[in-house]
């Protein structure tokens, strides 16, 4: 299934494309990049307050209300682009390890996500300055530690395959 | 200036650490990365101060207030970025110093770093109770812009000389 996939993919006109013009890739590759950053960054600001290290008088709940759309649609974009450069060469990076690891990092701060606004983030006590319940600091530090992994998974592709 | 450049990169190449940083493996693509990370922490902080000019984000602060949020740790990535820069040329010194993109890069930082500075100073002289001007907000954004053009400069290294 997966290779009939990758085959659809590596045919698919838009993937051709990417793949043989000088300038798709690296023009995709910048927005990507601008997006991820910007998916990290803010991502990092709502961290460091949820591990009580920066912005303490700023609630957490405001804090995630003006900030995540940020996020949200700084992701989108990432994911988008990501979609497009994996058009121009599948089977490429559907061997390389570190293509793999951050897919899987990507899920696991999904995963790290969705508990901290279903279970923590309910559980109260984050409409308030000051510090925030261990589940919320513990959040906030897998959160970041998975984040910076993603984007040393994102450089080490570089280094790791041809991008054609 | 080509010829001049190119004495030092043939100097840098022939030193032992320049030939450490260059082959051994992890080298780079770490340096790349902590790069990255500063870079997301600066185009954060113009991002969030733009938008908060325009008040799209970030409400329950005044505009000075999320200056003086973003403040230290913006500096703090300028030098990180200054530091990690400084050991990539030092990877690849003919990838950079005869790359007209990476020289135009340098240049953008340099008149970026000004208006960042102006815009900074008179951030840290407004009245929190007081929106901002339009002339405050235009530079806000146009800060925002030029760390996204130095960005883009930089991806585009890789790919052209």
């Amino acid at each position: 299934m997966i290779d009939s996939f990758l085959e659809a993919v590596s045919n698919s006109a838009i993937g051709i494309y990417i793949a043989e013009d000088p300038m798709a890739f690296p023009w995709i590759e910048v927005v990507h990049v601008l997006s991820l950053v910007t998916v990290f960054g803010s991502i990092l600001l709502v961290d460091l307050r949820l591990m009580g290290l920066a912005s303490r008088d700023y609630p957490v709940n405001a804090l995630t209300r003006t900030i995540l759309p940020i996020t949200w649609v700084a992701f989108i974009i990432a994911a988008m682009t990501g979609g497009l450069l994996f058009s121009s060469n599948p089977y490429g990076y559907w061997g390389n390890t570190a293509f793999k690891a951050k897919m899987v990092l990507l899920l696991l701060a999904g995963l790290n996500m969705a508990i901290f606004h279903l279970v923590t983030q309910r559980g109260g006590q984050m409409d308030r300055p000051g510090s925030l319940p261990a589940g919320a600091r513990v959040a906030g530090f897998v959160s970041v530690t998975i984040w910076l992994a993603i984007i040393a998974c994102g450089r080490w592709i570089g280094f790791t395959m041809s991008p054609f | 200036m080509d010829e001049f450049l190119q004495g030092w990169i043939d100097w840098l190449n022939a030193q032992p650490f320049q030939q450490t940083i260059r082959y051994t493996e992890w080298v780079v693509p770490t340096v790349q990365t902590i790069h990255i990370v500063a870079v997301a922490v600066v185009i954060t902080a113009a991002l969030v101060i733009a938008l908060r000019g325009v008040e799209l984000t970030g409400r329950e602060w005044s505009l000075a207030r999320w200056h003086q949020r973003f403040r230290s740790g913006t500096i703090a990535a300028l030098w990180v970025l200054l530091a990690t820069g400084l050991v990539m040329t030092l990877a690849e010194p003919e990838r950079e110093l005869l790359n007209w993109i990476f020289r135009a890069k340098m240049v953008m930082v340099i008149v970026t770093l000004i208006i960042a500075h102006f815009l900074s100073r008179r951030l840290e002289q407004a009245k929190p109770d007081r929106p901002a001007g339009g002339d405050v907000r235009a530079a806000a954004f146009l800060v925002l812009l030029c760390w996204i053009g130095i960005a883009t400069a930089g991806r585009w290294i890789a790919y052209a000389g």
